[in-house]
């Protein structure tokens, strides 16, 4: 698969998006150009406003199921204060969105459901325990041996410190988190961002099947 | 509302529409490069009729148009220059939806209001009932243009005694306080027309085209639009040469008057602020054109706007990719 931001590619296959911001895109393109990197093709037409939003992101789906009926939502970990299914399924029933089915795919899922006459599959994957950051210092950790250390009580303090520690060694690695992503393995990539990979490959096999 | 819908064929790269555009009480047009937007701002300067006196340039509307991108040719108006251009409008004045037809080729123009044959001004006067002067004033086009700053200076002299009269002259100097580093406290028509600046011990007359060139035109703008009340502000490019903090309070400031604003816009900070501000009965709508010039467009809600805005997602990419 691959990931194009901008328009200019007819019949996207999925529509991503995100109550979070750049780093989420970065990594997505990342990971598309690991998985194949052509045939299906994933638009993520990020706004350059960020706004951090989580759940709320979810009601974008009752104006994007006009143009697309396979979309991927991604959302950090620390949204949810009890399960993450059921407090997604919660809040697509409070905006009138019909749930058909849910399929779990390791700790990401894929939600068979319907808006209006619009029958759509809605992947989301949850990024890191409270974080995507956390993730990213997990590939760090695989790919240079570089410790990142994650403990603490996970604050606004302690998610500033992770970002600026992940940043750091980018930095003096002189590589960007999407291009060390192209240059990672599968296996490593599968480690770090287990719920991305697992959406992805079951996109890919779903693919190939048809 | 002044301007409920508008149609149009033949016009400047635009072949057809898909569908007729249903206007808003405050519409903002976004879409691609050479979508349409300002072909589409440019077919509704012309109402109500394309012979009357652009209020800024005093030329006639339709000589106004082809003057100001199209070398003074009219055929260059025209899609792929030949043909005849056939814009329809539906607009709202007295309570009564009206029916305004405007053709041209490149010889002729023709204006007809619903049931008429190729009326006049004076017709559209008794039509509309309103005087030519108020026929004028009733539709405002702003281009994207610094050439209008010139323009817009004579018809702040001109309405001087109105402006300082109302006090604009002193609710300008206000407003411009709120986006400069500087302190003014009114609009004083020497020439050039200035701006009062308070210093510690003194006062000194800046001319108001020695402020950058956004700033000085909402000053003129405002000024002119404060005075004449129109009915319908159409501005072309809106954000232009405008700091993000000018442009928010330029919006706000449209927002609160009663007049019908249409705005096109590449801007995604306009469209966030518009979630922000909120205008009664606003609409986004978004343009494609297809490789044969047929325009489509997709309208979107302030409420749709914003659950877009909130999943991060550029509205100005939206939809695009499927040809939409």
């Amino acid at each position: 698969m691959q990931l194009v931001e901008d328009e200019n590619y007819p019949n996207p296959n999925y529509i991503v998006f995100t109550g979070e911001g750049k780093t989420e895109l970065n990594v997505m393109k990342g990971l598309a150009h690991v998985y194949n990197g052509r045939d299906i093709i994933l638009h993520f037409p990020l706004s350059t406003l960020s706004r951090r939003t989580g759940l709320t992101a979810l009601k974008s789906i009752k104006t994007t199921s006009k143009y697309y009926n396979s979309m991927i939502y991604i959302v950090d970990g620390d949204v949810f204060d009890n399960i993450p299914i059921n407090e997604i399924q919660d809040y697509l029933k409070g905006i009138g969105i019909k749930i058909n089915d849910v399929k779990l795919i390791r700790e990401a899922f894929l939600i068979n459901c319907e808006k209006g006459d619009k029958v759509i599959n809605l992947y989301c994957i949850i990024s890191g325990q409270t974080f995507i950051e956390e993730e990213i210092a997990c590939l760090i950790k695989l790919k240079w041996g570089i410790d990142i250390d994650i403990t603490g009580i996970r604050d606004i303090p302690w998610k500033k410190r992770i970002k600026r520690e992940v940043n750091q060694v980018l930095k003096e690695k002189n590589i960007r988190i999407e291009s060390l992503i192209k240059e990672t393995g599968k296996k490593k990539l599968e480690i770090a961002f287990p719920n991305f990979c697992a959406v992805l490959k079951k996109i890919e096999e779903d693919y190939s099947k048809n | 509302m002044f301007v409920r819908s508008i149609n149009i064929q033949g016009f400047r790269g635009i072949n057809n529409c898909k569908e007729i555009i249903k206007l808003s009480n405050f519409t903002v047009i976004i879409g691609r490069n050479n979508s349409g937007k300002s072909a589409i701002l440019e077919a509704l300067s012309l109402l109500p009729h394309p012979e009357l006196s652009d209020i800024i340039s005093r030329t006639k509307k339709i000589r106004y148009l082809r003057e100001l991108h199209h070398d003074g040719i009219l055929k260059k108006l025209l899609y792929l220059y030949a043909g005849t251009a056939r814009l329809e409008y539906i607009i709202n004045y007295n309570n009564a939806d009206r029916r305004i037809k405007i053709e041209f080729d490149q010889d002729n123009i023709e204006c007809n209001f619903e049931g008429s044959g190729n009326a006049g001004i004076k017709y559209a006067q008794s039509r509309l009932n309103m005087n030519q002067k108020y026929l004028e004033q009733s539709v405002v086009f702003i281009p994207d243009t610094t050439n209008i700053l010139v323009a817009l200076e004579a018809r702040m002299n001109y309405y001087k005694e109105l402006i300082m009269k109302e006090g604009h002259h002193i609710y300008l100097a206000e407003f411009l306080n709120k986006f400069v580093n500087d302190e003014y406290s009114e609009l004083v028509f020497l020439t050039p027309i200035s701006l009062r600046k308070i210093l510690k011990d003194n006062k000194v007359y800046l001319p108001i085209n020695d402020l950058g060139s956004g700033a000085e035109k909402v000053i003129k703008v405002m000024a002119l639009l404060k005075v004449i009340s129109p009915k319908l502000v159409i501005i072309d490019d809106f954000e232009s040469g405008f700091h993000p903090s000018l442009m928010n309070l330029f919006l706000e400031w449209l927002k609160n008057e009663k007049w019908q604003t249409i705005i096109s816009t590449h801007s995604i900070d306009v469209l966030n602020r518009l979630v922000d501000i909120n205008p009664e009965q606003a609409k986004i709508i978004k343009l494609n054109k297809s490789k044969d010039d047929v325009l489509s467009h997709e309208s979107l809600t302030l409420e749709e706007l914003e659950d877009i805005l909130n999943a991060n997602i550029d509205p100005r990419k939206l939809g695009d990719a499927l040809g939409l």
